[in-house]
């Protein structure tokens, strides 16, 4: 949140049609958008495109764009909803053609019995994110990810406070299943 | 079983995030973000070129047409024994005044029948 207090006069600057003041707003917030994209698609070659249009979209609503949040989480709801909106329509497209969802695609957490590297414990987390429930993922990528509190996850998702808490509940407790014995096993 | 703290949880995560959003993103995003803009920004202004491009011909047309009439109604109000008003110049309005009116033809009137 470094750069809360020094986003408004770039705000002011992109919404009169300074496109520079536009790209300084793209350089400063693209990594965290991408992160939260990433956070809820998983290792996925969509995140670029999902960056790209959360971008175009706040571009697109920047008269609308009051203030009342930080250009932070403003792009961070966008992200959110657009990630969701891609994880229902693949949801639907899975049962349509009767086929395995995306996100089951990973692999099922193994350990080799050779070593247990940085590459497999990614791909081990990566594969329990995904089988997390979206709306689970959502929490879980605002509170231990993204690093917002309780209220402004809540805020972010349109919830209640007391439903972050018990999904969060829910999908940690839903991880350590399956991080934990594998992790166990390595050590 | 030993237990994994939130602590430890929230580092695997953020270790795996880190490495995924990194590797995600194709090269010059920003570019690319800004060229998307720009082409948004040239559709608006190529819809309304093209507005403009189909009425042209329409609106030079009406123009020359409303110049013709006007020119026309200004060279026939020179014959009116009174002087008309700008208004009834530019419409071709005949003047109206107290004496035209009541010396009114009433020739042009059919006779009324019994």
């Amino acid at each position: 949140m470094a750069h809360t207090r020094s986003d408004q006069p770039f705000l002011d600057r992109a919404r009169n049609g300074d496109q520079n003041a536009f790209r300084e707003l793209v350089e400063r917030h693209k990594l965290s958008v991408a992160r939260t994209v990433s956070g809820m698609l998983g290792n996925d070659p969509d995140v670029d495109d999902v960056v790209q249009e959360v971008f175009i979209r706040f571009y697109q609503t920047l008269d609308r764009f009051r203030g009342d949040a930080t250009c932070k989480t403003y792009l961070t709801r966008i992200a959110i909803n657009r990630s969701l909106d891609i994880l229902r329509r693949r949801k639907r497209r899975s049962i349509m053609f009767l086929s395995r969802d995306h996100a089951s695609s990973y692999p099922e957490p193994q350990v080799e019995d050779t070593q247990f590297d940085r590459f497999d414990r990614i791909q081990l987390i990566q594969s329990a994110i995904s089988r997390l429930k979206p709306h689970h993922r959502a929490v879980i990528v605002l509170r231990l990810i993204d690093g917002y509190s309780t209220s402004e996850a809540a805020k972010i998702l349109n919830i209640a406070e007391g439903t972050v808490l018990s999904r969060l509940s829910r999908a940690t407790a839903h991880l350590r299943d399956i991080i934990s014995p594998v992790l166990e096993q390595e050590m | 079983m030993p237990y994994m703290t939130d602590q430890h949880l929230q580092t695997l995560l953020h270790e795996t995030t880190e490495i995924s959003s990194e590797s995600n993103l194709k090269p010059f995003l920003t570019d690319r973000i800004m060229r998307r803009i720009q082409t948004l920004n040239r559709s608006d202004e190529y819809f309304f070129q093209a507005l403009w491009f189909a009425f042209k011909p329409v609106a030079l047309a009406s123009v020359l047409l409303t110049l013709i009439f006007i020119s026309y109604t200004t060279f026939l109000s020179r014959n009116y024994e009174v002087a008309p008003t700008p208004v009834e110049i530019v419409f071709g309005l005949q003047p109206m005044n107290l004496i035209s009116a009541y010396s009114a033809d009433l020739d042009e009137f059919p006779p009324l029948s019994p």
